[in-house]
Parts: structure tokens; C-alpha cells; sequence
């Protein structure tokens, strides 16, 4: 008798059924179009692994072909080799099948696994004929611009003190030497990864080159330095009047031990980095100005790199119309912040007459037979400045090594231009060592950044670790 | 219209064949046995399929074409997984089919069973309390039984059985009391599968109930009773039950534990994922990496060397499975055979929705096998005494036609 209600229940239960599987269906292609490439990519992905083990890893190299990481059979199973691991891991990274990769590892592993992303035609054809007939797969090695044993010295220099160095050729941007202390040891990752992680104090898988957030102290006063000579004609033959505390209002900026320099022009307030000198100047420039010139230098600006992931480094005062934090932003205390690959860079620009290259990391892509497949290009990042006014604080810059502040970097078959930083720590008398500067001063070959952390004053520590970088190279 | 039912018989065969042809030359040389399996598989549909034309013209013999169908899928996913588990599950296809014709042959009308309603009441209990007394615990749930070398899964026979009682007593429901006296077995069946860490087929036998229960007697408002105890009864679970607690959890993030609790539903996402939408192709994938991958989480498989398209055309064969479940429904004489038809047709779609919606972490996961997929003799053997029901139903329905 209830028939009909029956019949007509059960087309209401086919149309029900046909609901559920349309948003079956519809949140698999959802899944498909939105979930799925992030997915594919976590490192629990064991595809990943699988197909990597059919290929043996290319090598990566440094600029002279030695090699610094290499992949090799062991029995079944490929062992990714470290040579000197900790001294290249933050350039590097790491290749673990539990904890996915980072470095060169990550961003080149295409490459590492001879996939077709860099090809030339007839030598992909060729290769992959040999292969085929060879039965055995070999990624390409990708060459960085490292130098091996300056690398290395880099890395032995800095000692146990936390921080970091960097060190580039000025006209083409190529990287030669990129250290942070702390380290890891890349191939002994799977059984150490949680003690690095939770190492707090030491934080070893931060790569404090690129990523680190530090005050650049006087090292700024080149970006005020140039501002200065920009801005204002005739600046060099003015003379300051330096009591060693510069009065703000309610604010009193020190001289480093409360020093008085007495009477002093513009280039041996740079060379004492007199800090009532630059402060008074960054006062006389103003905010704007001087936020120009630092925003010329790439400060709160993005710079995006292929091989490396370069932290953000900022000029930023929330008072604009505060003159003691201006004068302490000019001297590069207050509002500041930068990283050591910045540093360099912007010593770089200095050597490169007022040119910033484009820093990389990757020379050359070769395939297992030596065929080039993709070879970087030198790049202008920003022409910052001009030659002429490059030019005279490269003069400056000598000035600071030959008899200021960083007399103990001074070599004597070499001119080295220079500037030392002490920053200083919040809530402490602690403070972090910088040196940055360039040599040799007449054809410059290498610019750095150094810092090093809890270090003292820049004089010291840093500006002796910078000596022996410029020998290492020029030797 | 047998034109038609051949044609389509003729191209799965050829669909059949050609797979097992990829499964023989993928190692770079010709395998014999793949090709000889699949021959065997395909000979096993065409006589089944030759009886029921030959001695049952008037069944409906898409029902039978359909299942087969999804039959092979299974089979060529657990051939390029697991040969020796290939090798059963022929086995299990086959005494499928046998039994299959024999209920075309030996069985009585469904309408004679609906006086024995109280008898499968109370047999469905025994088949289900039975593991928890003698059964022991495989892949985290109590719901096996084993004789000898043999494990059974009493939950597979006892939703039939569930079926065939629900669908005598819910033409007596006048009110509520009534749905309160007759849906005792129910309830206290869906509490044993929670016991036995058995969700799926708690939610499985939850969803059939209602959809019967709608179907019979019209009232929305026992539904949504339904779903408003439900809801407060899976509230009570996940607070008094750890077990059910984790499966939430582990839904809600399963990256967080991607290595532990979460692994294998993270493995099935990857392997859903890596399919795209064309997938790897057969052989071509690595869904092998997946736990559990045969039964619970064949599905990923196929969606990984099948692709999303795949999938779809998989999930669509249900669909069609499902539509001509209800009609033979429809088409039934009387309305315990309809109701029957109807429980049937629900067990399968909400069976496959809990899994596939479970496997792609839409719902949370709970294992339960994929019909006619999913490696397994008692879940094989159910689903073909299954449609046997439904043919017999078919036959009857279209007696005058």
C-alpha cells in the first residue's frame, strides 16, 4: 500500500548516492588541482628517494674542480660523501631521505639527478644513448665559485666564536668564501639532526652569512660616508669639533670610551670612526637622505638570488623627527640591520666603483662527460653610486687600515681599504665584531665581510681575521 | 540489448588483456604468467556470464557485467603488487562466481526469508560477538575469527544478514517506539564494531540503516533523530575511547605524525598525489610503498598508476553499480525484496564512500575494504552472494516484463 511513496524514496536515494559520489569526485580533482604538488614534494615521500637511487648523484665542486660532495655506490645503496663537511654545509646543505634536503642540494637537484631541466640537445641525446647502452645513470656536477682552501681557512679562522665571513670577487659577484659558525656535518645528518635542532644557543643550521640579523655598527658609516659626500659640497675640508658625547636633547651619544678627537676633518673622523662626527652628520642629512642612500645600498630592499636565500636587511626608525635615533642610525646602532653576504656586497659596490654585481654561487653546470650545460653569466644587480664619489671613499676606506681603527689588517706588499663596526648588543656590554672592506685597493680582487659574534671590538678580532683572508687570496 | 551487453563484455575483455600484456612485458621480456592469469580471469567472466544468459535470460545482467568489471581492476592491481595474493584472490573470484549461480539456481524467492527476520536478528549478534570472544586483534581491530589457516570476517556475512532483518521490520515502524524497539540489533551491533575498533563498518551499518529507514517510512524525522544520537554517540566515543580519539586526530593532521601515526594516510595522499591526472601508468608507479596497500588502501594505488582519471572511472563504475541496484528495486514485485535491493545498494555506497572518502582523507580513516577490489576472501564472497541477491530479485521483478 505505501508503494508508491516506496518508489518515489528510493529515486530520491539514487539521487542521494549520485550527490555523494559527485563530491567524491569533485574533491579528488580539488585535491588533485590544489593539495597534490605540495604533497608529492614532503620529504616522506619515498618516490622521491626511489627514483633518486636509480641515478648516481652528481658531484659538487668548487671553482678548480675539487670536489666537495660526491655520491658513490655501496653495495646497494648510494652514500653521499662530505669532504670537510662542516666547512661547506651552509653552502651546500644537506641530502637526507628522513629530513629532505636544503643548499645546493635542494636548489640544484635537478641537475644533481640528470634531469632534462638543463640540456644542450645533441649532448642530452648522446648521453642519454650511452646511458641507455652503459645501463647506468649519472647526474651532472654542478662547479661553484668556492674556493676550496679559502673556504677552508675561513672556516678555521673564525675559530669556536659564533659568526660569520664572506668573501666575493667585486666585479663579478662570484662567491669565493661563505662560512657561518656553528656548523653541521652534512653526512652524519639522520643521526644528529635532533641535536642540531635543538642546540638553541648555537643554532647551527642557521646560516648566519645570509640569514643573520646583527646591527652593522660603524661598518654603516660607509652608507652615511657616501651620503655625505653626495649631499653636501664641499664637506671634506669642513673640520668638526669631536668632546667624545654628542648632546641630543635628553640623549648623549658616546665616542667608543668616551674619546675626544678633538679637532678632525671628515677623513680622519672616518678613519677614528668618530661617532660624534657621523652622528652630527646623519642629524644635518635628515631622515630622508639618509634613508635614500641606505635604500641605494639595497637596504629594505629584496634581493633575490638563485642560489641563495638572502635575509632581508632593514633602515627603519619609528621616530622620524627623533634626532638621537637618527644620529644613532648613522652610525649604525639604532634601526639597522643587515647580514654579512649584505656587507660585502656593499663593500663590493665601493671596490666596484659604485657597481653592485649580483653575488652567485653556481659557475658552471657540466654533465658526466664534461659537456657545459649551463654556465652563469656575470649580472649588474644596481648601480649604486658614482665612480667619483666611489672613489673617494675607497681613499677613506685605505685611510682606515693604514692608521685608524683597523691598523691590524694592514699588510705591507698590499693596500687594504677597510672599515671595522662594534655593535652593540642590547642590554649588555657585550659587542659584535664586523670587518668589511676590499683589496688589494688599485685593482681589487676580493671584497668581505666578516663578524664575529660577542667578538669584542672590530679592530681586533675581525679586522685580524680579515689580514689573513687577503693573504690567503692574493698569495 | 544482448547485442549491447556483448560488446560491452567484448571490450572489457580486450581492456583485460591488454593490461595483463603490460604486466607480462614491463620487466623488458615476455612473462607468460601475467598473460595466462589474465586469460584465466577473462574465461571466468564469460562463463559466468554464459550461464545466467543461457538458463536466467530475463536477470538483469548488467549487475553481474558492472561487478566483474571492477573485479579486474582489483585483480590487476593485486597482480602488479603481490602475485601470491593475485593467485588467492582468483581463487576467491571464482568460488565468487560459483556461488553466484547457485543462488540463481538453489535459492527461493527473497520474499519466503521474510519470516525468519527474528532468526538473522539474532544470528547477526552471534556472527559479531563471536570475535570478540574467540577472535584476536589483526591490524588494530578484534574483528576476526580464525579456523585453522583460515581468518573469516563475520561483520561481511552479517550485514546481510542485518539487511534481511531490517528490511522485514522496518514495514512495521508506526512511530517512534517502534523505531526504538526494532532498531535494538542495530544499535547494539554498531556498539560491538566500536568495541572491536572496527569504525568503518559501524558508520557502513549506520548509513544503511538510515538510508532503509527513509526509504521505508518516508520520515525525515527519524533521520535526523538519527543523525542528532549519532552525532552525540560519536561525541561519547571520542571522548571514552582512545582509539576513536586518535583516528581523529590523526585526521585533523596527519603531517604532524607523518612517520608515526599518520604514516599511512600520508603515504596514501603521496601516492594519490603522484598519480596527477593521468597517473603513472600500470607498473610505472611506486604504490607498493603504501601500508596495508592490497586491502584497505588499494584504492591509492590505483589513483597513483591509474591517475585521477582512473579513479573517477572506477568510482563511476560504482555509481553505475549502485543506479542499477536500485533499480532492480524499483523494479521488484514486493517491498521486502525492495528493501532488500535497497540495504543492499546502500551497504556498497556507503562502503565505498567511508574507504575512498577515508583513503583521501575527506573523512576520517577507518579501514574497510573496497568491494570487489580489495584483497580479501570473505569480503569477495559476501559481495558476490550480494548481487546473487539482487539477480534473484532482478529475476523475479522481471517476470512479467
Amino acid at each position: 500500500m505505501h508503494d508508491e511513496k516506496l518508489i518515489k524514496n528510493i529515486k530520491a536515494l539514487i539521487i542521494f548516492f549520485t550527490l555523494i559520489f559527485l563530491t567524491i569526485i569533485g574533491y579528488l580533482i580539488y585535491f588533485n588541482l590544489y593539495l597534490s604538488e605540495n604533497i608529492v614534494k614532503d620529504p616522506s615521500n619515498p618516490r622521491i628517494r626511489l627514483s633518486e637511487e636509480d641515478v648516481i648523484r652528481g658531484s659538487i665542486m668548487d671553482r678548480n674542480g675539487k670536489t666537495i660532495a660526491f655520491s658513490k655506490k655501496v653495495k646497494n645503496n648510494q652514500v653521499r660523501i662530505y669532504n670537510d663537511g662542516e666547512v661547506f654545509a651552509h653552502v651546500v646543505g644537506y641530502n637526507s631521505p628522513v629530513y629532505g634536503k636544503t643548499g645546493i642540494e635542494l636548489l640544484y637537484n635537478d641537475a644533481l639527478q640528470g634531469n632534462t631541466f638543463y640540456y644542450n640537445i645533441l649532448g642530452s641525446i648522446f648521453r642519454k644513448f650511452v646511458q641507455t647502452i652503459e645501463g647506468e645513470k649519472r647526474g651532472s656536477d654542478v662547479i661553484l665559485t668556492l674556493d676550496y682552501e679559502l673556504q677552508k681557512k675561513a672556516y678555521r679562522l673564525l675559530k669556536d666564536n659564533k659568526g660569520a665571513l664572506v668573501v666575493l670577487n667585486p666585479k663579478t659577484g662570484e662567491i669565493l668564501a661563505l662560512v657561518s659558525k656553528p656548523s653541521f656535518d652534512p653526512e652524519k645528518i639522520d643521526k644528529n639532526f635532533k641535536v642540531y635542532k635543538n642546540d638553541e644557543m648555537g643554532n647551527p643550521f642557521l646560516n648566519r652569512a645570509i640569514q643573520g640579523y646583527y646591527p652593522p655598527g660603524s661598518t654603516f658609516k660607509i652608507v652615511t660616508l657616501s651620503a655625505a659626500l653626495e649631499n653636501f659640497n664641499g664637506i671634506e675640508n669642513k673640520s668638526f669639533l669631536c668632546t667624545g658625547k654628542l648632546k641630543i636633547g635628553d640623549y648623549i651619544l658616546k665616542d667608543f670610551n668616551s674619546e675626544a678627537h678633538g679637532r678632525i676633518n671628515l677623513k680622519k673622523a672616518f678613519s677614528k670612526s668618530c661617532n660624534f662626527t657621523f652622528g652630527s652628520l646623519g642629524i644635518e642629512l635628515g631622515y630622508n637622505n639618509l634613508l635614500k642612500e641606505a635604500e641605494k645600498f639595497m637596504f629594505n630592499k629584496e634581493i633575490n638570488l638563485e642560489d641563495l636565500k638572502l635575509g632581508k636587511c632593514q633602515f627603519n626608525i619609528e621616530d622620524k623627527e627623533n634626532k638621537a635615533l637618527l644620529a644613532q642610525a648613522a652610525i649604525g646602532q639604532h634601526g639597522v640591520a643587515t647580514n654579512p653576504l649584505h656587507m660585502a656586497l656593499v663593500a663590493a659596490t665601493i671596490a666596484n666603483d659604485g657597481i653592485m654585481m649580483k653575488p652567485y654561487l653556481v659557475k658552471e653546470i657540466k654533465d658526466e662527460y664534461g659537456v657545459v650545460l649551463y654556465e652563469k653569466e656575470p649580472e649588474i644587480l644596481k648601480r649604486v653610486i658614482d665612480k667619483e664619489i666611489a672613489k673617494k671613499v675607497k681613499e677613506y676606506m685605505k685611510d682606515v687600515v693604514d692608521k685608524g681603527t683597523g691598523v691590524r689588517a694592514k699588510l705591507y706588499n698590499v693596500d687594504i681599504a677597510g672599515k671595522t663596526g662594534t655593535a652593540q648588543l642590547p642590554n649588555t656590554d657585550k659587542t659584535h665584531a664586523w670587518f668589511v672592506g676590499f683589496a688589494p685597493l688599485k685593482d681589487p680582487k676580493i671584497a668581505f665581510a666578516i663578524i664575529v659574534e660577542e667578538g669584542g671590538t672590530g679592530g681586533k678580532k675581525a679586522a685580524e681575521i680579515a689580514k689573513e683572508i687577503v693573504k690567503e687570496c692574493l698569495k | 540489448m544482448e547485442k549491447l551487453e556483448k560488446s560491452i563484455l567484448k571490450n572489457i575483455y580486450f581492456i583485460v588483456m591488454l593490461l595483463f600484456l603490460i604486466l607480462s612485458l614491463y620487466r623488458g621480456s615476455f612473462e607468460i604468467v601475467p598473460f595466462v592469469y589474465g586469460t584465466l580471469s577473462v574465461i571466468l567472466i564469460a562463463y559466468g556470464y554464459f550461464v545466467i544468459k543461457k538458463y536466467y535470460p530475463r536477470v538483469d545482467k548488467y549487475l553481474y557485467i558492472i561487478s566483474v568489471f571492477i573485479v579486474e581492476f582489483g585483480l590487476v592491481m593485486l597482480y602488479r603488487l603481490d602475485f601470491q595474493r593475485a593467485l588467492k584472490q582468483l581463487i576467491w573470484f571464482a568460488i565468487g562466481i560459483m556461488l553466484f549461480i547457485f543462488i540463481l539456481i538453489l535459492f527461493p524467492d527473497i520474499k519466503r526469508l521474510q519470516k525468519y527476520s527474528m532468526f538473522f536478528a539474532i544470528f547477526n549478534l552471534v556472527l559479531l560477538t563471536m570475535p570478540l570472544l574467540l577472535g584476536r586483534e589483526i591490524k588494530g581491530s578484534k574483528n576476526w575469527i580464525q579456523v585453522g589457516s583460515l581468518s573469516f570476517q563475520p561483520s561481511e556475512l552479517a550485514k546481510i544478514f542485518m539487511i534481511f532483518y531490517l528490511s522485514d521490520v522496518i514495514r512495521k515502524i508506526k512511530d517512534y517506539k517502534d523505531v526504538l524497539k526494532y532498531s535494538i540489533p542495530i544499535v547494539l551491533s554498531i556498539a560491538i564494531f566500536v568495541l572491536e575498533k572496527d569504525l568503518g563498518s559501524a558508520l557502513m551499518f549506520f548509513g544503511m540503516f538510515m538510508a532503509m529507514l527513509y526509504v521505508g517510512t518516508s520520515r525525515l524525522r527519524y533521520i535526523l533523530s538519527g543523525l542528532v544520537l549519532f552525532v552525540l554517540g560519536g561525541f561519547f566515543s571520542y571522548v571514552v575511547f582512545d582509539h576513536v580519539k586518535r583516528r581523529i586526530n590523526i585526521w585533523l593532521n596527519p603531517w604532524k605524525d607523518k612517520y608515526g601515526a599518520g604514516y599511512q594516510i600520508c603515504q596514501s595522499l603521496i601516492a594519490i598525489a603522484s598519480g596527477g591526472l593521468f597517473g603513472t601508468g600500470l607498473a610505472g608507479g611506486h604504490p607498493e610503498v603504501i601500508p596495508e596497500v592490497h586491502t584497505d588502501f588499494i584504492f591509492s594505488a590505483i589513483a597513483e598508476e591509474f591517475g585521477l582519471l582512473g579513479a573517477i572511472a572506477l568510482l563511476i563504475l560504482y555509481l553505475l553499480l549502485i543506479y542499477r541496484m536500485l533499480r532492480t528495486a524499483l523494479y521488484a514485485k514486493e517491498d521486502y525484496s525492495r528493501l532488500v535491493a535497497v540495504g543492499i545498494a546502500s551497504m556498497f555506497a556507503f562502503q565505498v564512500f567511508v574507504i575512498v572518502g577515508g583513503v583521501t582523507k575527506m573523512i576520517p580513516l577507518t579501514g574497510i575494504t573496497l568491494p570487489f577490489v580489495s584483497y580479501g576472501g570473505s569480503s569477495m564472497i559476501i559481495n558476490f552472494l550480494a548481487i546473487g541477491i539482487l539477480q534473484k530479485i532482478s529475476e523475479v521483478g522481471n517476470e512479467d516484463a
